[in-house]
C-alpha cells in the first residue's frame, strides 16, 4: 500500500472514521491495529515478527534499566551512606545498566545490520570464492528487510539510550511502546520521532479538532503536489539520462539540478503527507525539513535536512563519541604533540567522520555510500575547521558579507555541494560517477540544451514549463514558509479564495499528477532504508 | 454551537458539490475523444453526439455490433429508399457485454420496432485494447452494467477506477488539450448527419469462403449478454433480429452456433454469409479490406437487401414525406458521399 495510492486514501478515511467513533480513551487502541494492518499491507505478514522482536526487546531491556534505576534510588534514598558507598552503588547499578543496554544494541541492530549489510557481504564472498573454485556457493534470497527496519530501529534505539542516560523514565505498557515503533505515519520512511515526543503525542487525549484536521489535509495535499507533480515528473528525465548510456555533459548538468529537486520533492513531499495524515488524528510528527536549499553552509544544510536523522546522529554518535575518554585522551594527547588548534582539529575531524561515515552507511551499503560519507565528512571538517581563514579571505577580498549577492552565493554554493553529494550515489554506482564528470569537463554539448535533445527523455516541453512553474511556486511557498505558517495565511483568508486555492491544489495534483496507467509512481527514495 | 455545526456541515456539503463539479468538468474536458471528420465518425464520440442529438423516438431501426455494422450498413441509404429511420452502433471488436451496454444507453431516449445485432462476436472472448472500450464506455453513463463491467474486467490495463471515471486514464492529456476538447465541453461541436456509419471506397480484392475451423466455445459471459439484450427488447416490445454481415472472416461452426442461439432465444437468424451472390457483392470491388469490411458499394447492396427484408417483414412508417430534419441531413449527406467517390 504506497503512500500515493487510491489504497492508502481509502484506508485513511476508515481509520478516520474508526478512529473518531471509538471513545476518546481507546482512541490509540484504533490507531495501534490501523498501523498493524498497514505495515502488513505495505510490506508483508513475514516483516510483523521483525518489528515485534526488536520493539520486544527494547521494551523489556528499557524497563529493566528503568527498574534498576529505580532500584538503585530507593536504596540511596532515605539511607546514611557515605559519598563514596554511594558512589559505588551508583556505578554497580550503572555496569548493570550497561550490560543490559548493550545486549538490546547487539540484538537490535545486529538485526538491522544482518538484514542491511548480508547480501553484500555475500556478494563478495562470492566473488573471492569465483576466483578461487570458479564457482558462486552463497546466497543471500533467503534475508528479509522489513519494511522501515532503519527507522523503527533507530526510535527505538534512541528510546532506550535515553532511558540508560534518565533523559526520561521508561514506558510500563508494551502496547503503547509498540503502537510508538509501528505509528504507520512514520513507520516507512520516517520521521526518526523521539519518544519523549511522539511516545507522550500519542498518550494525551485525541479528541476531534476540525481546524487541525483541515490543517493536515492542507500539509497532505502539499506533500501530495510535490511528490506527483515535481517529483515523479522529475524521476522521468533522471531515470531516463542515468540509466541509460552515456549523454552529453550539458544533460548530466541537468539530470543533476533535476535530481536534486527530485530527492527533495520526494521526500519533503513524503513528510508532509504523513505528518498532515499524523495531524488529522492529533498526533503531531516532528519536522524532517526546514527549506534546506535555503541553507548557506553545509552544515547548516543538514541541520535542515533529513533533520530528524542529523538529531539522532548528532545525540547518539557524534555527541557520545565528543565526549567519550577516548576522544579526550585524543585530545590531550595531540595538544600536548601538535597545538591547541591541532587538538581541537582532530577531537572535530574524528566524530565528525565517525558519525559521517556512519550516516553514509545507513543510507546505504557499498563503496558509493562509504565515498558519500567521507565526501560530507571532509566538507563539514574543511567549512568548520578553516573557519578563520574563509574569514581572512573574505576580508582581504573585501567582500560585503551583508549584501543579498553575497548570500544567494553562499546559497548556490551548499547547492552545488548538494548536488555533489548526489553525484556520487545517483548514477549507480562511482564509475558511472566518474563517467558524468568525464562527460560534463570533456563532452559538454551545450547545444544538446537547445536542439531538442533535451525534449528525447520523456520530457516535452509543455512539462518542463510545467516543472519550472513547480519549482517557482515551490520556492515562493518556502520563502512565506520562513516568515509565516501558510496555513494559518490561508486560514486568515476569505472563504472564495481558502477554496479556490484548495481547488486548484487538488485539481493540480490530480490533473498533472504523474499517476495511473503509462506512469509507474515511482516509490519513495527513502523508503529503501 | 449547533448553529456553528449546522455551519460546518452546509460548508462541507457545498465543498462536495463544488469538487463534484469540478471534477465532471475536467473529466469531459481530458477524456479521451474521437471526434473525427463527418465521414469517419463512425465508433468515434462523434457517433454518440450524433445520436444524442436526434429527436427522441424517432429511430425505427437500431443495427448493433462490430466494425462490420458500421462500414455494412448505410442507415441513410435505407432511408433514401424506404423512409425508414436508422442508426448504427457499432464499436471495432466490440464484444457482447459492450454492446449490451451500447443497446441499455440507446434505449433510454429511443425506442426502435427493430433492433439488428451482427453475431460477428460471437466466439470473442478476449478485452479489446483499452482504447477501444474507452471509446464506447466513456460515453456511457454510471450504470449498474458499467459497476459490473469496472469490476468484472479482465484487463489488466483496465483499473476499475479509470472505468468508472476516466478523469483517471486520461489526466495526463492536458499538453493535448485542441479546439475539440473545449468544444466538446461546451456542446459546441458540429452535428452529423451520417447516423454511425463509415463512408469509404476504398477497395481490394478478397477471396470469399469459411476461414479454416476452429473449436467453436461460446463463453458465458458473451450467451449472458445475448439473453440479455433479448430481455430488454422483449421488455420494450422490441423486435431482436439476429445477423451476420457478409464477411470473410467468419466460421462455419460459428454460423451453426449463433443459428443454435437465435433458435433458442426465438429470435430471427439472417445468415447473409449465403446470401453474397443474392445481394450483389462484388468479391473484386465491394469489399475494404482484404478478409474484413464491406466499402461504401458493398454497403449500398447490403442496405438495399436490408431495406428490402424489413419492408418485407414489417409494417415501418414512410417517414420521408414529414421528417424535415432525416431530409434536410439526407440532402447534405448525399453530398458528402458524391464528394468521397474516386474521381
Amino acid at each position: 500500500m504506497a503512500i500515493t495510492s487510491v489504497h492508502f486514501l481509502i484506508f485513511l478515511c476508515i481509520t478516520f472514521c474508526v478512529f473518531y467513533c471509538c471513545p476518546v480513551k481507546y482512541r490509540w487502541v484504533a490507531l495501534l491495529v490501523s498501523s498493524i494492518y498497514f505495515y502488513v499491507m505495505a510490506g508483508a505478514v513475514s516483516f510483523l515478527p521483525f518489528i515485534v522482536l526488536t520493539s520486544g526487546v527494547i521494551w523489556i531491556c528499557a524497563r529493566i534499566i528503568g527498574r534498576l534505576y529505580e532500584e538503585q534510588d530507593e536504596k540511596l534514598k532515605g539511607s546514611d551512606l557515605g559519598r563514596a558507598e554511594k558512589k559505588a552503588i551508583k556505578e554497580q547499578y550503572k555496569k548493570r545498566a550497561k550490560r543490559v543496554l548493550m545486549l538490546a544494541l547487539v540484538c537490535c541492530v545486529g538485526i538491522l545490520c544482518v538484514t542491511k549489510f548480508t547480501r553484500y557481504a555475500v556478494r563478495y564472498l562470492n566473488l573471492i570464492a569465483e576466483a578461487a573454485n570458479g564457482s558462486a556457493p552463497f546466497s543471500a534470497e533467503w534475508i528479509l528487510v522489513p519494511l522501515g527496519i532503519s527507522y523503527y530501529t533507530f526510535s527505538t534505539v534512541g528510546y532506550i539510550l535515553d532511558v540508560y542516560w534518565k533523559r526520561y523514565t521508561y514506558e510500563p505498557e508494551f502496547l503503547r511502546f509498540f503502537l510508538y515503533a509501528i505509528y504507520f505515519p512514520h513507520i516507512v520512511q520516517g520521521p526518526i520521532s523521539r519518544y519523549n515526543l511522539l511516545g507522550q503525542e500519542l498518550k494525551k487525549e485525541l479528541r476531534f479538532d476540525s481546524r487541525r484536521i483541515v490543517f493536515g489535509m492542507e500539509l497532505m495535499l502539499w506533500g501530495f503536489f510535490k511528490k506527483l507533480v515535481i517529483a515523479d515528473r522529475l524521476n522521468i528525465f533522471v531515470s531516463a539520462v542515468y540509466n541509460g548510456e552515456e549523454h552529453a555533459g550539458s544533460i548530466y548538468l541537468v539530470a543533476m539540478l533535476f535530481d536534486a529537486f527530485q530527492i527533495y520533492t520526494d521526500f519533503s513531499g513524503y513528510t508532509d503527507i504523513v505528518r498532515g495524515a499524523s495531524q488529522i488524528f492529533g498526533v503531531e510528527l516532528e519536522q524532517n525539513f526546514n527549506h534546506p536549499f535555503f541553507a548557506k553552509t553545509v552544515p547548516e544544510y543538514w541541520r535542515r535536512w533529513h533533520m530528524t536523522l542529523g538529531g539522532w546522529f548528532k545525540d547518539y554518535v557524534y555527541y557520545p563519541c565528543t565526549i567519550s575518554h577516548f576522544m579526550k585522551r585524543i585530545n590531550k594527547r595531540t595538544k600536548k604533540t601538535l597545538s591547541e588548534r591541532g587538538g581541537r582539529f582532530v577531537t572535530v575531524v574524528i566524530p565528525v567522520f565517525v558519525t559521517w561515515v556512519l550516516t553514509g552507511l545507513w543510507h546505504g551499503t557499498g563503496k558509493t555510500y562509504l565515498a558519500w560519507g567521507i565526501y560530507y565528512s571532509t566538507l563539514i571538517t574543511i567549512s568548520v575547521a578553516f573557519q578563520p581563514e574563509f574569514e581572512k579571505v573574505t576580508k582581504f577580498l573585501k567582500i560585503r558579507t551583508d549584501t543579498f549577492s553575497w548570500q544567494l552565493f553562499r546559497m548556490l554554493r551548499t547547492f552545488c555541494c548538494f548536488m555533489g553529494g548526489r553525484l556520487l550515489t545517483s548514477p549507480g554506482g562511482l564509475r558511472r560517477t566518474l563517467m558524468v564528470i568525464k562527460n560534463i569537463l570533456l563532452h559538454l554539448q551545450a547545444w544538446c540544451l537547445t536542439d531538442g535533445t533535451l525534449f528525447t527523455y520523456g520530457l516535452d516541453w509543455p512539462q518542463l514549463v510545467l516543472i519550472a512553474g513547480s519549482v517557482l511556486l515551490l520556492w515562493g511557498v518556502s520563502m512565506l514558509q520562513e516568515r509565516a505558517s501558510v496555513r494559518e495565511l490561508l486560514e486568515e483568508q476569505n472563504i472564495v479564495f481558502r477554496w479556490a486555492v484548495i481547488f486548484a491544489a487538488i485539481f493540480s495534483i490530480l490533473i498533472f499528477g504523474i499517476y495511473g496507467l503509462g506512469y509507474d509512481a515511482a516509490a519513495f527514495i527513502y523508503a529503501q532504508y | 454551537m449547533q448553529v456553528m455545526n449546522k455551519k460546518k456541515v452546509l460548508k462541507g456539503i457545498c465543498f462536495v458539490l463544488i469538487f463534484v463539479i469540478l471534477f465532471f468538468f475536467f473529466q469531459k474536458l481530458l477524456q479521451a475523444k474521437w471526434i473525427a471528420s463527418d465521414s469517419e465518425n463512425s465508433a468515434s464520440t462523434s457517433a454518440w453526439i450524433e445520436y444524442r442529438s436526434l429527436e427522441e423516438n424517432s429511430l425505427d431501426v437500431l443495427f448493433l455490433g462490430t466494425s462490420h455494422s458500421y462500414f455494412g450498413v448505410d442507415p441513410m441509404y435505407i432511408y433514401d429508399r424506404t423512409g425508414i429511420t436508422g442508426y448504427v452502433f457499432g464499436g471495432p471488436g466490440l464484444r457482447m457485454d459492450l454492446t449490451y451496454m451500447n443497446l441499455e444507453d440507446a434505449l433510454k431516449t429511443q425506442t426502435p420496432s427493430i433492433v439488428f445485432l451482427d453475431m460477428s462476436s460471437i466466439q470473442f472472448d478476449f478485452q479489446q485494447e483499452e482504447a477501444k472500450c474507452h471509446k464506447v464506455l466513456d460515453q456511457l453513463p454510471m450504470t449498474s452494467s458499467k459497476l459490473e463491467y469496472a469490476f468484472n474486467t479482465e484487463s489488466e490495463e483496465m483499473k476499475p477506477l479509470d472505468v468508472l471515471f476516466p478523469f483517471f486514464r486520461y489526466h495526463s492529456r492536458w499538453s493535448d488539450l485542441g479546439k475539440n476538447d473545449f468544444k466538446y465541453v461546451l456542446n459546441d461541436l458540429d452535428d452529423t448527419y451520417i447516423r454511425g456509419h463509415y463512408i469509404t471506397y476504398q477497395s481490394k480484392e478478397t477471396e470469399f469462403h469459411f476461414y479454416e475451423d476452429v473449436d467453436y466455445v461460446l463463453t458465458e459471459r458473451n450467451l449472458d449478454y445475448i439473453k440479455r439484450m433479448k430481455r430488454l427488447c422483449d421488455e420494450k416490445g422490441i423486435q431482436l433480429i439476429f445477423y451476420k454481415i457478409p464477411t470473410p472472416t467468419w466460421y462455419e461452426s460459428q454460423s451453426e452456433g449463433a443459428k443454435e442461439i437465435a433458435e433458442m432465444l426465438d429470435v430471427p437468424w439472417l445468415e447473409l454469409f449465403y446470401e453474397v451472390d443474392e445481394i450483389g457483392l462484388d468479391v473484386k470491388a465491394d469489399f475494404r479490406d482484404k478478409n474484413n469490411h464491406l466499402n461504401q458499394r458493398g454497403a449500398e447492396k447490403l442496405s438495399a437487401y436490408l431495406a428490402e427484408y424489413i419492408q418485407e417483414h414489417y409494417d415501418l412508417e414512410d417517414q420521408r414525406p414529414t421528417n424535415k430534419k432525416w431530409n434536410e441531413d439526407l440532402i447534405r449527406y448525399k453530398k458528402l458521399v458524391e464528394l468521397k467517390i474516386p474521381k
